[in-house]
């Protein structure tokens, strides 16, 4: 049971750790993030196995993840309110070729970023971007005013 | 749907195992205790526990009159294939071994009990084992208190 309770702490406390991040962290790392990326497997398996290296221990940390895995899918599946709180909700940055800055500003997201997706997309020019919107996943889309 | 089923049943059965204390993953301790010839043995075993674990072993004896000189603890030595053995506490004034039994002689102790405590550490194993134990007194005396027990080991 301690490796239960212990491997779902650990759930929670990384969930809360990425869902906390800005999705700037999430979809395009800094060096320090990546840091963090690397060490996290560590501190996770040292906090949740801790001595215990049988093969049973770890079926029941895998178990347990998988288990609070499946019931987060089945959760953000059945409500939309509480995919909301559990995933967040995509945010608008550009609309109609011009910024949010109170979005930027809460998301720490500098326009060059939001630019250098647009390059991506083939556009070359705030003004041609009809929405830029920061997903859930940190990715940036974008949708782009259409000629003619 | 079966992988949800898989994950659940496992779980649950670690926390049913949490809540009530059925052996089932380990480390769980039960306690044999018998009684014969005015001395009480009491041992605190590991029921069921996992590789590379401690499992802790316990043995009280207990004698109301007090004891009368040094106190010889016997031991299946079979057990101990499957632990290996940190510490024993108290120190032993002697051991001596057969093959089949290990015999901890210790000095008389102040008062009516004797309480010893051996630091074991599961082996690693390669699948699920078992161990039988046996502790008894050394009394020259047929009716000298001695229990059983059993230890599952998982992988």
């Amino acid at each position: 049971m301690e490796i239960v309770a212990r491997a779902s702490a650990v759930f929670w406390l990384v969930f809360l750790l990425t869902r906390g991040l800005k999705r700037r962290s999430l979809g395009d790392m800094a060096p320090f993030e990546m840091v963090l990326l690397v060490v996290l497997g560590d501190i996770i398996q040292q906090g949740v196995m801790q001595q215990d290296y049988s093969v049973t221990g770890a079926m029941l940390a895998l178990a347990s993840f998988g288990l609070w895995l499946t019931f987060m899918t089945f959760v953000t599946w059945r409500s939309g309110h509480l995919r909301r709180i559990l995933e967040g909700v995509p945010i608008v940055l550009v609309d109609n070729g011009k910024p949010i800055d109170r979005a930027l500003a809460i998301e720490h997201m500098p326009l060059d970023e939001v630019l250098e997706a647009a390059r991506q997309e083939g556009v070359d020019d705030l003004a041609k971007i009809r929405l830029a919107v920061l997903e859930v996943s940190g990715r940036i889309s974008i949708i782009p005013i259409e000629q003619g | 749907m079966t992988f949800t089923v898989v994950v659940t049943v496992v779980v649950g059965v670690g926390v049913v195992e949490g809540l009530t204390g059925v052996p089932v993953y380990g480390v769980t301790s039960r306690t044999a205790a018998t009684s014969a010839g005015g001395t009480e043995l009491s041992v605190d075993y590991p029921r069921v526990t996992r590789g590379q674990l401690d499992s802790p072993l316990s043995i009280e004896i207990t004698r109301q009159d007090g004891f009368d000189g040094p106190v010889a603890v016997v031991l299946s030595a079979a057990y101990f294939d499957l632990f290996n053995v940190d510490t024993i506490r108290p120190t032993p004034a002697s051991e001596s071994s057969d093959g089949e039994s290990w015999t901890l002689m210790f000095d008389q102790p102040d008062g009516a009990t004797l309480a010893v405590d051996l630091g074991l550490v599961a082996r690693a194993v390669g699948w699920f084992d078992h161990a039988t134990g046996s502790v008894s007194i050394d009394t020259g005396d047929a009716t000298a208190p001695q229990v059983t027990f059993v230890t599952d080991v998982r992988p």
